[in-house]
C-alpha cells in the first residue's frame, strides 16, 4: 500500500513521541487503513515495552550508590592525580599561535603556496629532455592486454550484429505494396558494404578468441549480405520474397538476438 | 542545595576559577544522569562508576572549552558518550555479542501475557542481550532516548551528528532489537 515505507520509517519516532502533529496525523490515518503497518506497529510497541524491562534494574542500581559521598570522592581522587596534591584551578590549555584555530586556514594556504611554488620551479627549471615517442615503451601485464583485446572483440561483434539485425529487419518488412524507404536509396547498399568490410576486421578476432557461435552467425549474415550486394539493383519481388523466407527459415534475427544477449552478458 | 533550575552557568564560571565547592555542586547535579547513561550502555555498575569519575575529571580539565549559550548537560553527556565509546572499544568490543550468537532456544520464555511481559526477568535478560548486539552508535542513541529521556535534537547535540542520523540510528536500533526479540513475540501472541 502507498505510504507503507514512509510509515514504517517513522514508527520509532512516532512511538518515541518525536513527530510533529501534522506528520503524526498522516501516520495515524495510514495506520487505520493498513493492516500490514498495524502489525508492524504492534511488533515495534513490544520492543518499546520490553525496553522498559530494564528500567527497574537501572533504578535499583542507581539507588544502591551513595550519591552524597560521590562528589567528595571524585574531588579527592582529582587531588591524587599526578601533580594534584592540592586543589587548584583548572589549567587553561596553552596553545601557541600555530595551534590557534584561526591560524589553521592561514597555515593551509601558506603550505599550498609553498608547494605550488616548488612544483612550478621544478617544472620551469628542469632540463628539457627530448624523447622520441617511439623510444618509450608501454608495458602492461600480458593477461590485462588479452582481456582488453577480448573486450574489444566482444564490443565490435555486438556492434556488427546490431547493425545487421537492423538491416535485416528492414528487409523483412519490405513488401511490394509498401516498399521500405530504406531500400529505395543508396543508404542500405552503403551499410551493406560497410558491414562487409567490418566483418573482415572482426574475423581474425573471432577466430583468435574462439567465439564460435558469434563467428557462425556472423558468417551466415556475411554470406547473405554478399548476395544482396550483388543482386540488389535488379531484385524482383520473387527474389525479395525468397530472401525474406531464407531469413525467416534460418531464424537469423532470433539467433542474432540470442548471440548478442550472450555477448552482452559476458562483459569483462 | 543546588537544583537544575539554578544558574548552572554561574557554577561553571566558579569552577573555571577553581572553586572546589562549585565543582562538587555541579557533580551533585549531574552525577546520576551521567551514571544512567554509562550504566544503561554497559549494564555494569563498576564500569559506570568509573565513567562517572572520569567524566567529571575530564569536565574539570576541559571546562574552559565549554561555551556559554550551549547546554552544559549536553556538553557533559558528550564527554560521557566519548568515554563510554573509548571504554567499550578497549574492554568490551572483543566480547561483542552478535545476533547470530544469541541462542534464542536457550532463553525460552514462559507464556506471559500483558503487563507481566515487561516485568519478567527472562525478558529483561533477553532484552539486555539483544541490546548488546547493536552497534555502538545505535546502542548509544537507544539508551539516551529510552533510559535518559533525551529527545532526538538533544541526542544529536550529545553525539554531534545530524538530526536525521539520530532518527535513522534509532529506527535501525529498534528494527534490530525487533529481529532479536521477534521469536518471543511470536510465542506470546
Amino acid at each position: 500500500m502507498k505510504g507503507c515505507r514512509e510509515t514504517k520509517k517513522n514508527m520509532a519516532a512516532f512511538l518515541g513521541g518525536e513527530m510533529d502533529p501534522q506528520q503524526q496525523e498522516k501516520l495515524e490515518t495510514h495506520l487505520k487503513r493498513c493492516s500490514s503497518c498495524q502489525k508492524e506497529m504492534r511488533a515495534m510497541e513490544k520492543v518499546f515495552k520490553s525496553a522498559e524491562s530494564l528500567t527497574p534494574e537501572i533504578e535499583e542500581v542507581v539507588s544502591s550508590v551513595n550519591w552524597d559521598r560521590l562528589p567528595a570522592k571524585i574531588a579527592d581522587a582529582m587531588t591524587k592525580e599526578p601533580g594534584g596534591s592540592e586543589w587548584h584551578a583548572p589549567q587553561r590549555e596553552h596553545r601557541g599561535m600555530f595551534l590557534q584555530p584561526w591560524f589553521r586556514p592561514v597555515a593551509a594556504a601558506l603550505l599550498v603556496g609553498v608547494l605550488l611554488g616548488a612544483i612550478s620551479t621544478v617544472l620551469v627549471l628542469r632540463p628539457v629532455r627530448v624523447e622520441r615517442a617511439s623510444s618509450r615503451k608501454f608495458t602492461a601485464p600480458e593477461d590485462f592486454l588479452e582481456r582488453v583485446e577480448i573486450e574489444m572483440a566482444r564490443r565490435e561483434t555486438i556492434k556488427y550484429l546490431d547493425k545487421s539485425q537492423f538491416l535485416l529487419l528492414e528487409f523483412i518488412q519490405n513488401t511490394p505494396e509498401s516498399p521500405s524507404p530504406l531500400w529505395q536509396d543508396d543508404f542500405s547498399s552503403k551499410n551493406i558494404r560497410s558491414l562487409l568490410s567490418k566483418k573482415k576486421y572482426i574475423d581474425p578476432q573471432l577466430d583468435k578468441f574462439k567465439m564460435v557461435k558469434a563467428k557462425a552467425i556472423c558468417d551466415q549474415v556475411e554470406l547473405l549480405f554478399y548476395e544482396l550486394a550483388q543482386i540488389r539493383d535488379v531484385m524482383t519481388d520473387e527474389e525479395i520474397q525468397e530472401i525474406q523466407n531464407y531469413i525467416q527459415d534460418k531464424q537469423l534475427l532470433l539467433r542474432i538476438k540470442l548471440v548478442k544477449r550472450e555477448l552482452e552478458k559476458s562483459e569483462i | 542545595m543546588i537544583t537544575e533550575n539554578d544558574d548552572v552557568l554561574g557554577l561553571v564560571e566558579r569552577v573555571k576559577n577553581g572553586n572546589q565547592e562549585a565543582f562538587m555542586d555541579l557533580t551533585r547535579l549531574y552525577q546520576k544522569k551521567v551514571f544512567i547513561v554509562a550504566y544503561s550502555f554497559f549494564r555494569n555498575r563498576d564500569d559506570a562508576l568509573d565513567i562517572v569519575q572520569e567524566t567529571f575529571l575530564r569536565c574539570y580539565q576541559k571546562i574552559h572549552l565549554f561555551k556559554a549559550g550551549k547546554s552544559f548537560r549536553n556538553w557533559l553527556l558528550q564527554i560521557t558518550k566519548n568515554l563510554c565509546v573509548d571504554h567499550y572499544r578497549k574492554n568490551h568490543r572483543k566480547n561483542h555479542v552478535f545476533l547470530k550468537d544469541i541462542n534464542i532456544e536457550d532463553m525460552a520464555i514462559s507464556q506471559l501475557e500483558g503487563s507481566s511481559f515487561s516485568e519478567s526477568a527472562e525478558v529483561r535478560e533477553l532484552f539486555a542481550r539483544s541490546l548488546e548486539t547493536l552497534t555502538e552508535r545505535q546502542r548509544m542513541v537507544f539508551v539516551l532516548k529510552h533510559y535518559n529521556g533525551l529527545h532526538y535534537k538533544e541526542i544529536s547535540e550529545v553525539m554531534r551528528v545530524a538530526l536525521g542520523t539520530v532518527k535513522s540510528l534509532h529506527f535501525k536500533a529498534v528494527q534490530n532489537l525487533r529481529s532479536c526479540l521477534s521469536p518471543h513475540f511470536g510465542e506470546i501472541e
